[in-house]
């Protein structure tokens, strides 16, 4: 809802950037300049990167292993050596197999700042806040951050929860971005009568574009169903295959559609409703709740993973992006400059990508920041309702509705959700940031 | 007695339990304590007020109160009592191996209008069951033992069942029909020419009768479920007003029948002149309006929050809290048909893995009493008292999971083994139902468990049709549920025989010819101490087999408000009765 | 302009025809049975209770009754190894193994004559009195025939029939009865594998089914106002619809409504003082209200403002205590205040992006031409803000207000579970979770036709309020 109105932003700088718009490279170069000036987004650039550090190396940051180990005489790298045995590289020793990495008697060793997997349960410390006494052997293993019901550590959670939590404004968004960046500039740019094709390519296309869901889809239905039920990364494989069949049978068609063309009679040309169509297909979408969606498909997968809400979530948001990228390019195209570039006879699909998109961007720019925050605020709703999280997956979210359930747990609550408000908070400082640096009327 | 949920797999206790909702109670609040209206709260609606067609619970409780039937249960004693019928019926074993059961009707019994209530009303009630048209199928089975009846011409109020098999809970069933009157649910007379024979017996042919058709189109429909005016039994209260999702209120009847009968059984010990059933969908508001007081009871309390009430100084000032046992066991149903788990050795494994005891403390809070098999330690007899739990214990589980061939062949940390030509890994999949937050903590409690001896656990949730639906099909590894059961004699056939593995509740796929054997005399030795015998022997083999692994006998959790101060609780569902609550004592005593 | 609305209104039947399909594809396609679900009997097996056949019979006709023993659609686009009589098989469970089946070995004829066989031996079975010395061997074998409707897999397949073949002829009465019926089975499994024909999973076939479908019977009901019978309890789904649709009506029209009063000045106030303390703090707090998931301010205001443990300021849950004898006011005052706390939490996540939008659109209109003048003319700062604030602040509310009939109708589920009122949300997610497809369609269906006139009347009034936006023109 809110990517929405954003539309009306920029409803009243129809000429702002006229200028620049034939040089990109120097445009991008003082969007940056303006960008830096402003300190406040710059600084939560650097909180993302941190936020990133901790999302790469929360592994190194909290873990049940070592990470160096002097044991029986050799040393050991537990936490680098997982990744070894993890990627089929390596073996773990016998002594190391299924072992409780605290109880082992080590000649020394160096454990991560946060001993703790978020998985680990503590029984002897459950519900135990940052300040109350807590049953542990030394200040080394204490729960900084308190526990949960199982005695989970929220710190280790917390640190291991920001790797879903930047994925899943990454995962989602950029899902988002492709679709409806795609289909916005798709209809913004070809409008209901800029696209022009003869009947003969239109009736190639259409039969086309029903095998190839026939064939990418529709037959391989079961190899795609069985992938889903057995894990994420076949199923993203398996998907991938039928993505790419798609496409060669559409290509198929366009060779057959251009050698079409050839035929020494003339066949009428009609222009396609484009803008017509994809202006449906949004109201479409956006007319099915999200959530009877995610339910739906949550039902279906047999082992329920982020990466699918991720991947709903994305599915479902990108009419946002696609109404501000159309709205920017039904601007842009009647400009000098793309009539410039038509002139000089680019292919069309050159000057969407190359001239009108970069255009067009800064609308999409913010609608991604917001869109992340709301994805990570969905997210945690989902973990509320119990629906699409794995159980053993700990997030920000989880730990938010944990809090509900006892109320005293002030720290599940207080923690997680103040780290949702600096995401929450930066994204929207960088986009506002995005914005005046590409409006320069704004800056004096 | 509502007796329809003798077995059923208990979902209490979600955080959502997807119904409607709302609203308030209109106590004066000034004079709080002596107000006899008793508010009680309600997770969610009840679904309808059909005697004999409902499926919820929460609609079970409510029914109670506006029909009796022929007996009931005592909430203190535990034992079958007499209500309409004057006393327990005489039961015959006949030669062919049928039963008779004869029941005579309390001459003092009346239906609103004044009519007495004759042995005609008990054989209407039973055609409706059995009306092929009535939307009852969950009910209907539990009284096709039940062939014809017979009635007396010298007594309009006597009558006997005639049925076709010894069963030992023939006496129960045949007592928990609810009593309707005719002049409301069939004006027009429809189901007077036929006969319970003719309905036993040819009841697919019935279902086409125009009559029987019309008779059951009408009975099921929104008037019968909802409308005051429609729903009337010879029992104390009348539906008042029912605000959809939000509250339902039933009031006294003036000049009931049982009134002259007090002293005669708690179900005529009747009080409050009003109950009001309060609708609030989420739990940690029941618990805030508790506190307040709009609520008067309340159960299945979170056990969070059941131990942080007794920190409040409004709930402590106002309150009691109970925690009677509950007529129920929880367990983990394993797959015994699963190549993985055939081996008995592999599930004991699993069973010295799971740390009950940490469940319980964890888990449960300490309101759970560790259960070793389907039978409730109240019922003494019964319950064997020679079985040990499985103890907590890694090393022993590592020393079953070897001899059943599980190792680490190829040192990647995960068990595997040998079954029918194939290296498999262990790694199964623990399910249980969605937004059911102890079950998943049961759940990720094992997994850590599992994880240390080798073992991968998946934690999975479905939503609760589908998990329904998962278990039924046997398409599972280890499940997560619950059986709730009445203080009656235990038939173990639904969930424990092999007949009951198609279509019935035998989810897991145990048992044998032997068992079997035993399950089929238990149901038809009615002496209770041979009885006593071959349920031991039951449990032992139940134990050691080892396809449920027993977890724990919940207590449940209830608070009642203190001007209540003959309020008892009993292991009898839901824990209370209401419509017993009396705050006449309390003023006698200040 | 007439002429556009009229254009608009009749591209809405494909869209509407576009999204009654998807509802219903995603409906039918939701994994569990829904006559498996309404039926939901734990009794069973050959105990006192309904044999295999009666309880088979009871499926059947709840099937017929809920209308799902009919083919899908008017046709069916698939490859050529779809059966198209599946419909006719009763259960969710083994049309999904059929089908399978008649995939992975291409000639659904041959699968279907093996399903035939299966049922005829199966009935064969059931025939025979169990006695006491077979009535063991008698239960493996109808265990393991009912497994055989579940699997596709061809080892498992073989692995059964011979599990099955083994106890057939241990018993010779068993052997006696079946044997016919079994070796029919056997061979057809054996001709079903051994003429395999893939090619035809990629052959594309069209069958005809004609207007009697499922589909049909249920759009053209819709299409004349009866969404038929809820199948939890059996009341008509308008009615539940109308219970629910009053409180989330008033519940999200009163939230919009609030938070365009309070978000606008909030947002106004931003973009006059940008830079300033005063920005930074709305725009802390705000982003801090938005980041916090309304499920726990919800728990946190109940227990610590509510009349349980906290200060008693308000009521925890409910519409209300009085009855409906009440005097008319008296309720409207009661239900408003408990309306408080569900109001608040249902708007004020909205405020952070409602009163960004107003300052976006301020800082815009502020460094127009024409504001700066009217400054220099000497004209109040306060009067053209507001002046201009307000006309700036109706392009938002437009678009918004094509959103407030779909999120009346979809409700809020959280809020509604917490303070217990019984509005849409509740309803919709539990119709979901209960295969209650009446509920869902419905609910789908009306909130999909809110969003397309919600979408109209905004586009509409963009042109009342932005003459720049016209619809002559628009194609340009």
């Amino acid at each position: 809802m809110n990517l929405f109105n954003l539309f009306n932003r920029r409803k009243n700088r129809e000429a702002n950037t006229l200028i620049l718009q034939n040089n990109n490279e120097s445009y991008w170069k003082i969007v940056r300049q303006q960008f830096k000036k402003n300190k406040i987004a710059v600084y939560s650039l650097r909180v993302v990167f941190i936020f990133i550090f901790i999302a790469l190396f929360a592994d190194f940051i909290a873990n049940e292993k070592p990470l160096v180990a002097k044991y029986n005489g050799n040393v050991y790298f537990p936490v680098m050596k997982e990744y070894a045995v993890d990627l089929g590289f390596s073996d773990w020793h016998d002594e190391f197999r299924n072992v409780s990495w605290r109880g082992l008697k080590y000649d020394w060793v160096v454990w991560p700042p946060v001993p703790y997997l978020p998985r680990n349960i503590d029984v002897s410390n459950t519900w135990v806040g940052p300040f109350d006494d807590q049953n542990v052997e030394s200040t080394s293993w204490k729960h900084w951050l308190g526990t949960d019901d199982l005695g989970h550590d929220v710190l280790a959670g917390m640190i291991h929860g920001t790797r879903i939590a930047l994925l899943v404004g990454l995962v989602s968004m950029g899902i988002a971005a492709i679709i409806g960046i795609f289909f916005g500039a798709v209809a913004g740019y070809y409008g209901d009568e800029k696209l022009k094709m003869s009947i003969i390519s239109i009736l190639l296309y259409v039969i086309g574009f029903i095998l190839a869901v026939f064939y990418a889809f529709g037959t391989r239905s079961y190899a795609l169903a069985d992938a889903i039920g057995s894990s994420f990364g076949s199923f993203m494989w398996e998907f991938l295959l039928s993505i790419l069949l798609f496409i060669a049978i559409i290509y198929i068609f366009k060779l057959i559609a251009s050698l079409a063309k050839k035929l020494p009679f003339k066949v009428k040309e009609i222009s396609i409703p484009i803008d017509i169509l994809i202006s449906r297909l949004i109201e479409i979408v956006v007319s099915i709740p999200q959530l009877f969606l995610i339910i739906s498909i949550a039902a279906v997968v047999a082992k329920p993973s982020i990466f699918i809400v991720m991947v709903i979530i994305g599915l479902t948001t990108w009419t946002g992006i696609a109404r501000f990228t159309r709205a920017e390019l039904l601007r842009i195209r009647n400009l000098e400059f793309i009539e410039a570039a038509n002139a000089l006879g680019y292919k069309e699909w050159r000057i969407i990508v190359k001239h009108a998109l970069p255009n067009a961007l800064s609308p999409v720019l913010i609608a991604i920041a917001f869109g992340i925050a709301s994805a990570i605020l969905i997210e945690s709703t989902l973990s509320f309702i119990g629906v699409g999280v794995p159980a053993e997956t700990i997030t920000w979210g989880s730990m938010l509705s944990k809090a509900r359930a006892v109320s005293s747990a002030w720290w599940l609550a207080i923690i997680p959700g103040f780290a949702i408000f600096i995401t929450v908070t930066i994204y929207n400082l960088i986009g506002e940031g995005l914005t005046d640096a590409m409006n320069p009327k704004l800056k004096k | 007695m509502k007796l329809k949920y003798i077995l059923s797999l208990a979902i209490a206790s979600t955080s959502f339990t997807m119904l409607s909702c709302g609203g308030g109670d209109n106590n004066g609040t000034k004079e709080v304590n002596v107000n006899p209206v008793v508010t009680s709260h309600e997770l969610s609606d009840a679904q309808m007020l059909n005697p004999i067609n409902y499926s919820d619970a929460g609609a079970g409780y409510i029914l109670s109160n506006i029909f009796y039937s022929l007996l009931e249960i005592d909430f203190e004693t535990l034992e079958l009592v007499p209500v309409v019928a004057e006393s327990r019926p005489e039961i015959e074993e006949t030669e062919d191996g049928g039963m008779l059961i004869t029941y005579r009707i309390r001459p003092e019994a009346r239906w609103d209008n004044g009519e007495q209530i004759t042995a005609k009303d008990v054989e209407f009630a039973l055609k409706v069951i059995k009306n092929p048209k009535v939307d009852n199928l969950n009910n209907k089975p539990y009284f096709e033992f039940i062939e014809d009846m017979k009635f007396y011409e010298d007594d309009p109020l006597k009558f006997t069942f005639i049925c076709k098999d010894v069963y030992i809970l023939a006496e129960v069933q045949s007592g928990d029909i609810d009593l309707m009157p005719r002049h409301i649910y069939d004006p027009k007379g429809l189901m007077d020419e036929f006969t319970i024979k003719q309905l036993a017996e040819n009841a697919s042919e019935l279902a086409t009768n125009p009559k029987i058709v019309e008779f059951a189109t009408d009975f099921n429909s929104e008037k019968y479920q909802r409308d005051p005016k429609f729903i009337q039994g010879c029992g104390p209260y009348l539906l008042k007003e029912w605000q959809t999702g939000q509250k339902l209120i039933i009031t006294k009847k003036e000049n009931w029948w049982g009134d002259q009968l007090k002293g005669k059984g708690m179900h005529f010990e009747v009080y409050p002149p009003e109950i009001i059933y309060q609708t609030i969908n989420d739990q940690t508001t029941a618990k805030e309006a508790l506190i307040a007081g709009k609520v008067d009871v309340m159960r299945g309390i979170k056990p969070q929050d059941f131990q942080y009430l007794p920190k409040s100084d409004k709930f402590v000032k106002n309150f009691i809290a109970h925690t009677p046992p509950q007529m129920a066991y929880t367990y983990l149903g394993l797959n015994v048909r699963k190549p993985m788990f055939s081996d008995k050795r592999t599930r004991q494994a699993l069973a010295h893995l799971v740390d009950v005891d940490k469940i319980i403390e964890v888990v449960v809070l300490g309101y759970g009493e560790k259960a070793i098999g389907p039978i409730h330690p109240a019922k003494t007899k019964q319950y064997n008292n020679n079985i040990t739990p499985y103890p907590y214990n890694v090393e022993k589980a590592k020393t079953l999971l070897a001899e059943a061939g599980w190792k680490d062949s190829n040192n990647d940390g995960i068990l595997d083994n040998v079954i029918n030509g194939q290296k498999v890994n262990f790694e199964f999949n623990y399910l249980y139902n969605q937004g059911n937050d102890s079950r998943k903590a049961v759940g990720l409690l094992l997994q850590e468990e599992a994880r240390k001896v080798g073992i991968t656990v998946n934690v999975l949730s479905q939503d609760w049709s589908i998990f329904l639906e998962s278990t039924k099909q046997h398409d599972f590894d280890m499940y997560y549920g619950a059986w709730i059961s009445t203080p009656i004699p235990t038939d173990h056939k639904q969930i424990y025989h092999t007949a009951s593995y198609n279509g019935g509740s035998n989810y897991t796929g145990f048992g044998n010819d032997q068992t079997d054997a035993l399950i089929d005399s238990i149901r038809i030795t009615l002496d209770d101490d041979k009885r006593a015998v071959l349920n031991h022997r039951f449990q032992k083999i139940l134990h050691d087999e080892c396809s449920y692994i027993f977890l724990y006998y919940p207590k449940e959790k209830i608070a009642i408000h203190k001007r209540f101060s003959n309020a008892e609780t009993s292991p009898m569902r839901p824990g209370y009765r209401v419509s017993g609550f009396s705050t006449q004592q309390a003023s006698a005593v200040n | 302009m007439l002429k556009y609305i009229f254009k608009r209104i009749l591209i809405f039947i494909p869209t509407l025809i576009v999204i009654s399909l998807l509802t219903f594809v995603i409906s039918i396609n939701a994994p569990g049975d829904p006559v498996e679900t309404m039926l939901n009997q734990n009794v069973g097996g050959e105990g006192r209770s309904g044999e295999k056949l009666a309880s088979e019979k009871t499926y059947n006709e709840k099937r017929k009754e809920l209308g799902f023993d009919l083919p899908l659609f008017y046709f069916s686009f698939t490859n050529k190894t779809y059966p198209d009589t599946l419909y006719k098989i009763p259960k969710k469970a083994h049309r999904e193994t059929l089908q399978r089946l008649s995939y992975e070995y291409g000639i659904w004829k041959n699968v279907s004559t093996y399903y035939q066989a299966l049922r005829a031996l199966e009935f064969k079975v059931f025939e025979i009195m169990p006695s006491d010395e077979n009535s063991s061997k008698l239960r493996n074998i109808k265990d393991n025939l009912n497994s055989l409707y579940l699997t596709h897999n061809e080892n498992e397949i073989k692995q059964i029939i011979e599990t099955v073949e083994f106890d057939i002829f241990k018993d010779s009465n068993i052997k006696k009865t079946v044997e016919t019926d079994f070796f029919e089975l056997k061979n057809s499994f054996e001709h079903l594998i051994y003429n395999k024909k893939i090619i035809n999973r990629y052959i594309p076939t069209i069958h005809i089914y004609g207007f009697n479908n499922q589909y049909h019977n249920w759009i053209s009901n819709f299409i004349v106002g009866e969404f038929g019978i809820s199948y939890q309890d059996k009341r008509p789904v308008s009615s539940k619809i109308f219970d629910a649709l009053k409180w989330s009506m008033i519940l999200s029209i009163l939230s919009i409504i609030i938070a365009y009063i309070v978000a606008v000045p909030l947002g106004v106030k931003s973009a006059v003082d940008k830079g300033k303390t005063s920005e930074k703090i709305i725009t802390t707090g705000l982003f801090l209200l938005y980041s916090l998931p309304n499920f726990w301010i919800a728990t946190m205001l109940i227990q610590y403002l509510g009349d349980g443990d906290g200060l008693g300021w308000f009521p925890t849950h409910g519409l209300g205590e009085l009855p409906k004898s009440a005097p008319y006011w008296d309720r409207f005052f009661e239900t408003a205040y408990h309306f408080i706390l569900p109001l608040f939490c249902l708007t004020y996540a909205s405020f952070a992006f409602i009163s960004r939008q107003m300052r976006g659109g301020m800082l815009n209109v502020l460094e127009m031409d024409y504001i700066r003048t009217a400054r220099a003319k000497g004209l109040k700062k306060q009067v053209v803000i507001w002046k201009h604030a307000f006309r700036n602040s109706l392009i938002p509310i437009i678009t918004l207000f094509a959103n407030i009939f779909p999120a009346a109708i979809s409700g809020s589920f959280i809020i509604e579970v917490i303070f217990s009122i019984p509005g849409m949300g509740q309803l919709t997610l539990q119709a979901i979770f209960q295969r209650d497809y009446p509920i869902v369609f419905t609910v789908l269906m009306f909130s999909s036709i809110l969003t397309l006139v919600g979408i109209l009347i905004a586009d509409i009034m963009y042109a009342f309020v932005d003459p720049r936006i016209s619809f002559s023109n628009k194609k340009s």
